[in-house]
């Protein structure tokens, strides 16, 4: 048993550490895995509040599960996993697309009283409405391939493990999710700069 | 070898390739060529540029100041909290594993006493029907012995009749007997008096009443052993009461 682990031990040291009764070593989990997880579920559901709620829990799973990992895939898949599943249940669930519709107009009216003068800074935050609206508006696996692709940068076997389908379609799906932000982008180009 | 590309298969790779996250690189030098002999190629990649470019131009957000130092204690919290309430609920299961046998046991001997009840009050009401039936039955069995009772009184009357009419015929011979003087009409007036005594004598044993030949017999030797004033006193008493 490894009692002397800290945030840069292995993963596998950290769990073994658990598993044997150490509930310390959860703690390093989160601090090592806390920020990844809050931007990955926040680059699916774009609301921070949402984000908070859906990160905590992500965690709070793993910390009941976490005695039951068999280590078959790296210990960040098994987190990307649940937090990947969590977000898109919460998608389903919570119909994300008004919500969000709503913060973002507020924030936005917020700027433009905060910077009166600032007209960059609102066309900014009405190009990233128009593209949070076109994200929104994509498909479950099309949004989930966008996001793991496009900003967290996995390789299409990994979000294969992690959504558990096949490589095969992965391509295709990232490919017309482009092209559904593409035609909306369009659509609002009125709004564009 | 050079691999053959279809033209599906080069567009699926575009955002890629505009990303320049492609390894492959005979597919990339593919795709290179596609754009600049293709037309309509070149369009779908001018097209997917437009949205990268918008796309990478958002930027989200950043979550407020400390979030990430808080989020690790607000999260043991929320495992503690869940811990309780699992623990609460631990113990509730436990609570059940012991508390439903038991319900069910009360629940089965409730239902087995009302079910036991209610054959117990069957029963009863069952036997009340047979007991209603049987007082039914011995009602129709009395009213029938009344009626043979009542046949019986009519044939008693009968009797009666003709016992009083031998009594009547006894009491005119000890009469005519004893007082060969006495007339008809006494008899009679006897007779009534003899109704009228029978009626108010219903304690009195019939044979004491109604008087066979024998007893007449009986009566007159008795009569006889009576000295005369005891005897006198006697027909004294006959001609008083208008026998």
């Amino acid at each position: 048993m490894k009692d002397n682990i800290n945030i840069l031990s292995e993963d596998k040291d950290i769990i073994e550490s658990f598993i044997n009764g150490n509930k310390n070593a959860f703690n390093f989990i989160v601090l090592k895995y806390q920020k990844k997880i809050y931007w990955v579920v926040r680059k699916f559901v774009l609301n921070h509040d949402d984000a908070d709620d859906i990160t905590q829990e992500v965690f709070i799973k793993l910390y009941k599960s976490l005695s039951n990992f068999r280590g078959e895939s790296a210990l960040f898949t098994y987190i990307y996993k649940i937090a990947v599943n969590y977000s898109l249940n919460h998608i389903k669930k919570n119909k994300v697309l008004s919500n969000i519709q709503k913060d973002i107009d507020s924030e936005a009216f917020k700027i433009k009283s905060d910077n009166p003068n600032s007209d960059e800074m609102y066309d900014k935050n009405v190009n990233a409405k128009i593209l949070q609206n076109a994200i929104q508006k994509l498909p479950e696996q099309q949004r989930a391939v966008f996001t793991l692709r496009f900003y967290e940068s996995l390789s299409y076997e990994e979000i294969a493990n992690i959504l558990n389908t096949s490589v095969g379609g992965l391509k295709a799906n990232y490919f017309h999710a482009f092209k559904k932000i593409q035609s909306y982008l369009l659509e609002q180009k009125g709004n564009l700069n | 070898m050079k691999k053959e590309y279809k033209k599906e298969e080069l567009l699926e790779n575009l955002p890629d390739y505009i990303n320049n996250v492609i390894y492959d690189v005979e597919l990339k030098e593919t795709i290179r060529k596609e754009i600049e002999t293709n037309p309509d190629f070149k369009n779908e990649f001018d097209l997917i540029s437009f949205t990268l470019k918008n796309v990478n131009n958002f930027s989200f957000s950043e979550p407020p100041v400390n979030y990430f130092t808080s989020l690790l204690p607000r999260i043991n919290d929320k495992i503690h909290k869940k811990s309780e309430t699992f623990g609460f609920f631990k113990n509730l299961s436990t609570f059940w594993k012991l508390a439903i046998p038991v319900v069910t046991i009360i629940i089965f001997f409730i239902s087995y006493k009302t079910f036991f009840n209610n054959n117990e009050f069957t029963n009863k009401l069952n036997n009340s029907i047979v007991l209603n039936t049987d007082t039914q039955k011995n009602i129709k069995t009395n009213n029938t012995e009344l009626n043979k009772e009542e046949e019986l009184t009519s044939e008693e009357t009968e009797n009666m009749e003709s016992i009083e009419e031998t009594s009547s015929k006894n009491i005119s011979t000890y009469y005519s007997r004893h007082y060969p003087f006495d007339n008809k009409s006494n008899l009679i007036k006897n007779d009534e008096n003899i109704e009228v005594s029978i009626n108010f004598s219903d304690n009195i044993p019939d044979e004491e009443v109604f008087y066979s030949t024998e007893d007449e017999e009986n009566v007159e030797q008795e009569f006889d052993r009576l000295n005369a004033e005891e005897q006198n006193n006697i027909i004294s008493k006959i001609n008083n009461s208008n026998l």
